[in-house]
């Protein structure tokens, strides 16, 4: 009966949805108000921070934009580009886009219209001050003529064009302002092509921004504010309470079973982060291959994924995500095996043995170490696995870090060799933490093989996906048989808004609230 | 008292450099910096944050990183946040006033609530007027401020709707608008000292009530509130002072915390985004405003014990 009682409700939710949805269509006006943690500047090439390029996205416009179901390259201010050959793009750029008027740089009515020089100054420009993205080996950028771009490229580079965090970057400034305010000034006068102006900005209070009434398409907001909000919990309950109508990243998924069954509130999922636990694979124990292995087979990962983070992600078996390029390897799965009875068989082979307080031990050394970690849903999960481990004879613990002491920890090589393994929106995640040239710095695993080099240095120049696809997975697969990592899981991620809004897509790379793709209205 | 005053304003000088050096020593010892934390990015250029590296000098050994920062300290440069690139003296002195608004406020209301109800506590001593004063001088202090903030917040903010749940007032949209943003976290952050201050209240009163004068007075047939408020809580009024001014520290601590559950934009916010960020010139410059103005507050404690107590003189 409670079943039936509950059924019959979501079917009466579901006819009234479509009913409102029938009942309100796409109106212009209305302001759309977003909260932020942190926005101390708006140079959109001096900054990792998402608040700041969320912001920034409004003011300005990239060549193209991240697409919102596949995650494939879609126009915007290129409208078109492509391969001349396996080096050289050529990006096709937009007539008729202006620059935002009614400044001290371009007075009402005195804008000039984007051409392909401003898109080679953005970009060398990117080139020289961007301190979080690179574009990879780029031997020259021109303009052909005042609306083509050409860029030449030292390899082969497919990745320029589908990794978002390579030339999905990179928006159109305006030679002029950034002269005219300076580096420092321009930061807080930002001005671009961008679908909405900047109107004030004071610190950790609020930005007001407003519609850019020259813009190519046709916004339907007439207002953006970004209201300060550093609490991350506060963030939700302003939702709640309509103070705020989005929290763009919803960093805690504790919350989100909770938030789904609020009224009022919508759930936009996509994309997420790789979770794991890595190996310095230079470090005693873990420079055995053994003890790594044995490791795999003691922890019981489904039951602590399904415990901590199901629904709201699932299963990692590698650590390409399903939402980049790449396909999903379903032969990985196959690496790992719940088996804590091989597992002591494994640390027995190479010598370990039960001490007096059961801790296995060889030599007089128990196996025992700390994994080292930051906040987040990973510590549950972890908390689980070390538990079983301590049940086995493992003397595991957790050590929870502050994010900049656990960054340098791992980077300088992490005295307990063992540590939460973590990587976000990009499509090379696996080249930044596995690939030896990245020793010490993103890849704290210090896993050094020259066979993976080889092949993700191989895929990376490969310009046909299939074959570029099959070398990639190819490496993963060989990472994965090292045990230079356990993969855990992939948390989703998540926009929390409020029912009034609709179109919105979850950043990716940037904010789009205007684009060929969506347009953001408000009821 | 003016030339004490003075002498006591020119000895913060070598306190707040020696606050300078030990703060700057332990930053630079402590794991983790900013530049470190931008190569952890998955994407990162590293070519270009080695050259944003040497351009702030964080390449140099730490002890010519901070003869560099004295110079420029010493001509009153707090330097550029290494996350902002803004003056760091810009930053600090747009928030610096709105943290001094919060802390005061929170001082007043604790005095508010402590000192009636300490008085009342002390009236009624083992009786139920007492124990309930006691009762919430256990709570107040019992209660972690993060956690009360969030209470009063979804209370008054999101169920009642009788209060903003975030910012600062304008001043420009009246003194309610204002007041009506400053009253939670004001009051989140005057609870655990208002509870301090209670228990405080209480016990002096109750050694002063037994004094001589008190008893003469009693005698004399003087009211008993005249009693109370003229002839006891004066001289219980001193340790309380000494107290609350010494709290005062403890509430630049608190308002680190509450600034963040009620997005207020103070010091105490910009100093947690620098020290996440290790963003070493912010930090710095805030840790020495924090110093310096607790030095003033008990400058001024100092101070006002001899406008309390007419038998203490500086000279």
């Amino acid at each position: 009966m409670k079943e039936f009682l509950r059924s019959v409700g979501v079917g009466a939710a579901i006819l009234a949805l479509s009913l409102t949805a029938t009942a309100t269509a796409q109106q212009h006006g209305g302001t759309l108000r977003i909260a932020y943690t942190s926005i101390t500047q708006l140079d959109p090439f001096k900054t990792a921070a998402n608040d700041e390029i969320n912001a920034a996205s409004l003011v300005f416009d990239p060549l193209f934009i991240i697409g919102k179901d596949d995650f494939q390259p879609v126009p915007h201010l290129a409208e078109s580009w492509e391969a001349i050959d396996d080096t050289t793009w050529e990006f096709r750029i937009r007539r008729g886009v202006m620059f935002q008027d009614g400044n001290e740089v371009f007075p009402e009515g005195q804008a000039r219209e984007v051409t392909a020089e401003d898109v080679v100054y953005s970009i060398e420009r990117f080139l020289e001050v961007s301190t979080a993205f690179t574009l990879g080996d780029i031997t020259s950028v021109e303009a052909v003529d005042d609306y083509t771009v050409r860029i030449t490229t030292a390899a082969p580079d497919p990745f320029l064009v589908t990794d978002v965090n390579r030339l999905a970057r990179v928006v159109v400034v305006p030679r002029e302002a950034v002269e005219h305010f300076g580096e420092e000034g321009f930061a807080r006068n930002p001005i671009g092509t961008g679908p909405f102006e900047l109107r004030s900005f004071v610190p950790d209070q609020l930005l007001v921004f407003e519609r850019n009434e020259d813009y190519w398409l046709d916004p339907y907001l007439d207002r953006v504010e970004f209201v300060f909000i550093p609490d991350p919990t506060v963030q939700t309950i302003a939702v709640e309470a309509g103070e705020v109508d989005v929290v763009p990243y919803l960093f805690n998924i504790d919350s989100v079973a909770q938030l789904q069954e609020t009224p009022g509130i919508e759930l936009y999922p996509r994309g997420g982060s790789y979770r794991g636990l890595g190996f310095n694979v230079t470090t005693p124990p873990f420079d055995e291959f053994e003890v790594r292995d044995a490791i795999s087979k003691a922890i019981d990962i489904d039951a602590a994924v399904a415990a901590v983070v199901e629904p709201f992600g699932h299963r990692a078996y590698g650590q390409v995500p399903p939402w980049v390029e790449f396909e999903q390897d379903p032969t990985l799965a196959e690496l790992w095996e719940y088996d804590p009875q091989e597992a002591l068989e494994v640390l027995e082979g190479i010598g370990f043995t039960r001490g007096p307080d059961g801790i296995l031990q060889r030599d007089g050394q128990p196996l025992r170490f700390a994994i080292k970690t930051i906040a987040g849903s990973q510590v549950r999960v972890l908390t689980i696995l070390v538990t079983q481990l301590r049940e086995l004879g493992i003397d595991a613990s957790l050590q929870q870090q502050d994010t900049a002491v656990w960054a340098e920890d791992l980077q300088t090589g992490n005295d307990t060799g063992v540590f939460f393994d973590y990587s976000f929106a990009g499509t090379t995640g696996l080249y930044s933490l596995f690939h030896s040239s990245n020793n010490g710095r993103t890849n704290t695993h210090f896993y050094s093989n020259p066979e993976v080099d080889a092949l993700l240095d191989e895929a990376s120049r490969t310009v046909d996906f299939t074959e570029r696809n099959r070398l990639w997975l190819e490496a993963q697969r060989l990472i994965m048989r090292d045990r230079a990592a356990i993969p855990l899981y992939f948390e989703f991620g998540y926009s929390v808004v409020s029912e009034r809004v609709h179109d919105w897509v979850v950043p990716w790379g940037g904010l789009h609230l205007v684009s060929l793709e969506n347009n953001v209205w408000v009821e | 008292m003016l030339s004490y005053a003075v002498r006591r304003l020119v000895a913060m000088v070598p306190v707040l450099l020696g606050i300078a050096f030990i703060t700057f020593a332990l930053v630079s010892f402590a794991p983790g910096d900013a530049i470190r934390l931008m190569l952890g990015s998955e994407s990162v250029n590293v070519a270009n944050v080695e050259r944003l590296r040497r351009e702030l000098g964080l390449d140099l050994p730490w002890y010519e990183q901070f003869w560099n920062y004295l110079g420029d300290l010493l001509r009153g440069d707090l330097g550029t946040s290494i996350t902002s690139r803004q003056p760091v003296a810009d930053q600090i002195f747009q928030r610096f006033p709105n943290t001094l608004v919060l802390t005061v406020a929170s001082l007043v209301v604790a005095l508010l609530i402590a000192v009636p109800l300490g008085v009342m506590a002390a009236a009624n001593h083992n009786r139920p007027g007492d124990y309930l004063a006691m009762g919430f001088a256990m709570l107040g202090v019992a209660m972690p401020n993060f956690w009360l903030g969030l209470v009063l917040l979804i209370v008054f903010g999101l169920e009642l709707r009788w209060l903003p749940i975030r910012g600062i007032g304008s001043l420009e949209e009246g003194l309610l608008d204002y007041l009506s943003h400053l009253v939670l976290p004001a009051v989140t952050l005057g609870t655990s000292l208002a509870a301090i201050l209670t228990r405080l209240t209480r016990n002096t009163m109750l050694d002063v009530l037994e004094e001589d004068y008190v008893r003469t007075a009693r005698a004399k047939g003087v009211r008993p509130r005249a009693v109370l408020f003229r002839h006891a809580l004066r001289n219980a009024m001193l340790p309380l002072v000494t107290t609350a001014g010494m709290q005062f520290g403890a509430l630049l601590g608190g308002a680190v915390i509450i600034e963040t559950v009620f997005s207020w934009p103070g010091l105490g916010l910009l100093s947690i985004n620098a020290i996440r960020q290790r963003d070493l010139p912010t930090m710095q410059g805030a840790v020495l405003v924090f110093a310096a103005c607790f030095m003033v507050v008990t400058l001024f404690t100092d101070l006002l014990y001899a406008a309390i107590n007419p038998r203490i003189r500086y000279g």
